[in-house]
């Protein structure tokens, strides 16, 4: 839980490190897909997680050097995502509601990103670790796209200039949430550091 | 006579085929347009150094994507095109990034940290494989993704540049100071939408002129 909580809020993988920015944005156009979304890349992350367990647990020195490391979670990955989509292909009304939000869910930066933090930053020994925060990726996923498609509400109105329409006032409106999210640790809470 | 007035024409109309690409591309390409790519310029780019080495590692993965894709032209499987892509990218960065680390600079691509593996998952560099983006021939994708790379070094350069001399006073300083406020994401993201969006509005001022 406390892992959880930590990915979610203190160290939101989209607000907090920008990994899966664009999923959100584009979930953000969609706002009732992101929930469904949000699900799947939990899913995906824990699933992707777990295999490297062994790895950082027992041969962590050896597979510490990030091209390696991240090589390894890509294998596991396309994997993971080939095992799912064909099951939920065999299944049509799985399909109609799920289908188009697999491959975004699974090669999002987030389920990429997760792993990879609690690798660089020498986490993720503990199974209950890898649980919560593959849980909480998912969680903090969905909240960053619910907060997005709440400032996407606003930026059409008439007075933002035409050159910030759209991205860049989508970027300056969460490098101001990330402020504001970066001052809830404190600077004295840091479990992953982007 | 006749044979050297159609190869002119030919030539002329394949260079205005090229230059219709680059403006579409530089007004409405996935960074300027959907903030793709703009994952690893707010996480990566603190440094000058780590802008320039992402920039060549845009640089050889975007012309391959592209020239690959104008291939490909979705004759594969739609559950397997999306894996198949970001396996190639994937390894892509792998190699490249043994190369830079072991024969360019040592730590070079590990400085970007997680975010040199992210890019072979990155919006900006997947844009031309999905569903939605329109068939080009070989020529057209690859002056698309070069108009991209260069849009994304205007962007990402100056990032890098900016927040490395507030955070050090400095440009191409080592180690990178990381503790600084100007190299946490937050001031990435600020400086990234105004960058974007000076960029768009000069696009649209020059590209408006030059009619």
């Amino acid at each position: 839980m406390t892992y959880t909580m930590l990915v979610i809020f203190i160290q939101n993988a989209v607000i907090s490190g920008a990994a899966g920015l664009n999923q959100a944005y584009l979930s953000a156009f969609k706002p009732k897909t992101i929930p469904i979304t949000g699900l799947l890349v939990s899913l995906f992350t824990i699933l992707c997680s777990l295999p490297m367990y062994p790895l950082n647990r027992y041969y962590g020195a050896e597979t510490s050097y990030m091209p390696v490391h991240a090589a390894i979670l890509t294998v596991f990955i396309i994997l993971w995502y080939l095992i799912i989509a064909k099951i939920v292909s065999k299944i049509p009304p799985l399909d109609d509601l799920i289908g188009s939000l697999i491959a975004p869910a699974a090669l999002n930066g987030v389920v990429v990103g997760i792993p990879l933090l609690l690798n660089y930053n020498q986490k993720g020994s503990e199974i209950s670790e890898l649980f919560g925060a593959g849980f909480g990726a998912g969680l903090g996923f969905m909240l960053a796209a619910l907060l997005i498609a709440a400032g996407l509400r606003f930026s059409d109105r008439a007075g933002v200039p035409k050159a910030f329409g759209g991205a860049p006032l989508m970027l300056i409106y969460i490098g101001i949430l990330s402020m504001a999210f970066s001052v809830f640790d404190g600077g004295s809470i840091t479990y992953i550091r982007f | 006579m006749r044979t050297m007035s159609l190869r002119y024409n030919e030539k002329a109309r394949r260079a205005q085929e090229r230059r219709n690409v680059i403006l579409h591309t530089l007004r409405s390409n996935p960074l300027v347009a959907g903030a793709a790519g703009a994952t690893c310029i707010i996480g990566a780019c603190v440094s000058i150094a780590n802008a320039l080495v992402l920039t060549v590692m845009l640089a050889v993965l975007l012309p391959l994507i592209a020239f690959i894709s104008s291939v490909e032209r979705e004759r594969l499987d739609k559950i397997v095109r999306p894996v198949f892509y970001c396996f190639i990218s994937a390894l892509t960065v792998f190699l490249l990034s043994l190369f830079l680390d072991l024969t360019v600079a040592e730590g070079c691509v590990e400085a970007l940290g997680i975010y040199a593996p992210l890019l072979a998952f990155d919006g900006l560099v997947l844009a031309r494989t999905a569903e939605d983006a329109p068939l080009l021939t070989i020529r057209e994708s690859i002056t698309e993704s070069l108009t991209t790379v260069i849009c994304a070094a205007v962007i990402a350069i100056p990032i890098g540049a900016v927040r490395e001399i507030l955070a050090v006073g400095k440009l191409f300083s080592t180690p990178v100071e990381t503790e600084s406020v100007f190299s946490n994401p937050f001031f990435g993201f600020l400086l990234c939408g105004f960058l974007l969006a000076a960029f768009r509005a000069a696009i649209t001022h020059f590209t408006k002129e030059g009619r």
